[in-house]
Parts: structure tokens; sequence; C-alpha cells
């Protein structure tokens, strides 16, 4: 089984090091990682030694509907794995009913007709471990999850299961990925689909 | 007090895990347990029965019960530091080996 994490944000955003995120993910059993700064962090190039397959992302965010578009259209041929930085129901309805977007991280809450246009579109839903991991709003986030789980499986939209690491104590293995996707709904088989298949799909792998 | 014969006795099985950064052996056993029960309650902590047997600062084994791994492995996975099983074994004996090949493949992971 090959295992990705496609939702990784590295210095100068946060405090991760990429060639100490490669390391330490070619140990714990990653097959590949996604670099994934948001837009304004945008990176070109980075160094990627450690034997790990290591792919050029962003995570695009907008505050309006316009500025999604123009930077959709920048980013696209640039980079293999294109996310939106899910937040404002506006942009989530724009980001899954747009093909070009892989998937959309952290959504917040959706609605049945954002996950129809998530199915149609192939655009994943992400769902996102660091927000468990943090406990200030783990409830909320937790009982967002198993909405956004539920209209998924409805509406038979692809699911990706990411880290949305910003610090390298946010990480984890594919191993405990899959036992934290259990505490929002997700059984073993879902997980394991969503970590590793769906992030191949998207990757052309 | 009679030991329970084997086939009444609990089934545990043995997670052998490393965290990072390193840390001293009863601020993990506050976070284990401050995680597991916020976590899941006292309900179901006192079902997975936390309980850590070795701790070196870095690398450790803890114990719970056969059927809750799964729980105890998402209660790790949800501490505020790294943490990564390494694996999980049905023996304490099993584990520690385990633990010294992982230990001498290389002396640290994450540092």
């Amino acid at each position: 089984m090959r295992f990705f994490d496609l939702n990784i944000h590295v210095y100068p955003e946060t405090s991760i090091r990429t060639d100490k995120i490669c390391k330490l993910a070619k140990e714990v059993g990653y097959f590949g990682i996604a670099i994934t700064n948001h837009s304004d962090f945008f990176l070109e190039v980075y160094a990627s030694d450690a034997n790990i397959n290591v792919y050029k992302g962003v995570e695009i965010k907008a505050d309006n509907i316009s500025e999604l578009h123009n930077l959709i259209k920048k980013y696209r041929s640039k980079v293999d794995v294109l996310a939106v930085h899910g937040s404002h129901k506006d942009i989530n309805r724009a980001a899954v009913e747009s093909p070009n977007v892989d998937f959309l991280a952290h959504p917040g809450r959706l609605n049945h007709v954002m996950a129809r246009f998530a199915s149609e579109n192939e655009v994943a839903i992400g769902f996102n471990t660091s927000e468990i991991i943090k406990r200030d709003k783990r409830v909320k986030k937790l009982s967002d999850m198993k909405l956004n789980l539920k209209l998924a499986r409805k509406y038979n939209a692809p699911m990706i299961l990411t880290s949305c690491a910003n610090s390298i104590y946010e990480f984890r293995a594919p191993r405990e990925m899959i036992a934290l996707a259990r505490l929002f709904g997700m059984n073993k088989s879902q997980a394991t689909y969503a970590i590793s298949n769906t992030p191949a799909k998207i990757l052309g792998l | 007090m009679k030991k329970l014969p084997p086939s009444l006795r609990e089934k545990r099985r043995y997670m052998a895990f490393e965290v990072f950064p390193s840390m001293e052996r009863s601020a993990l056993i506050q976070e284990i347990l401050l995680s597991t029960r916020s976590l899941y309650g006292d309900v179901e902590t006192s079902e997975i029965k936390p309980w850590l047997m070795d701790f070196d600062g870095k690398y450790g084994i803890i114990r719970c019960i056969r059927d809750k791994t799964e729980e105890m492995r998402a209660a790790l996975a949800s501490l505020p530091f790294f943490v990564y099983v390494i694996t999980l074994s049905g023996t304490i004996k099993k584990a520690r080996v385990r633990l010294d090949e992982e230990r001498r493949k290389n002396g640290h992971l994450a540092g």
C-alpha cells in the first residue's frame, strides 16, 4: 500500500524544514508527500533528497471568488496538487464547482449541493487530522467532519485524509492517521482509501 | 490473592512507540491520561486501560486491552507532540525486541 500526505506547510510559512519532514515521512512509511504552502508563501523550488517522492503543491487562499479563479488559473500548470483553503461557504462552493481543483482542504461545514458538485467535478473533500489533535475546537470540528463524511458518502464524492501539519508535532504516520479518522466515523477501509488511492488518483499514479 | 486462570485474564496488547521531543516519564503519563480522558471520557478509558510499561524519554511501551488497540492508537495520535507507533505486539518481550531493533537502527528518528 502506498500512502501519501498531500497537505504539509513548510518554512517560511511554518517552522517545518523540508529535509526534516521528508526524512521523517520516509521513515514512518509514506510513499510521497506534497508541500502545499498557502498561495502567499508559494515555493517555486525545494530540495528533495531523502529518496521520498515530493510533489509540488499549493493551497490557494482567496478572499473572494474572482480572486480564487485567478489564482487557480495562475497555479494550475505549475503544480501537481492544487488545494483550496476552505473557509467561507462561497469559496467552498466555487472550489467544488471547479474541476481544476484537486481537493478542498478543511472546508468546515458542507451542504448537499456542494457535496454533489464535489462528486461531479471530482474535487476531493479534505479531512484534516491536525484539527482533531488541537483540543480547543475539537468537538465542533469532529461534528462538522461527521456531517461532511455523511454527505460525501451519500453523493459518492472522493475523500482525502491529510495532516495539514503546521508544525512537525502535528505530523502523523499513516496508521495513526487512519486511527484518527475513525474518531469521526470513517471505517478502516475508507480511511485507507482516503490516504492512499484518492491521493494517487490526484497525482495521476 | 489467587491469580486468575489464563482463560479469564484480560487479553492485552503492547504498543512500542516513539515520541519527539523527548520528555519526562511523569509528563508523558499525564499527557496520555489527559488525552485519553478528554477524547473518550472516564468510562471508555477504563475499558482501554492504558498503562505505560517502559519509557526512556524517547522510546516506550504502552499496554492496553486487546480489543481497544485502535482507540489506544487514536489517543496516542491525538497527543500534542509527535508520536509514532513502531509496533503492536501480543507479548511485551517481542515489543522490547522490536524496540531495541529500532533503537539500534537510528539512534534518533525525528531529531
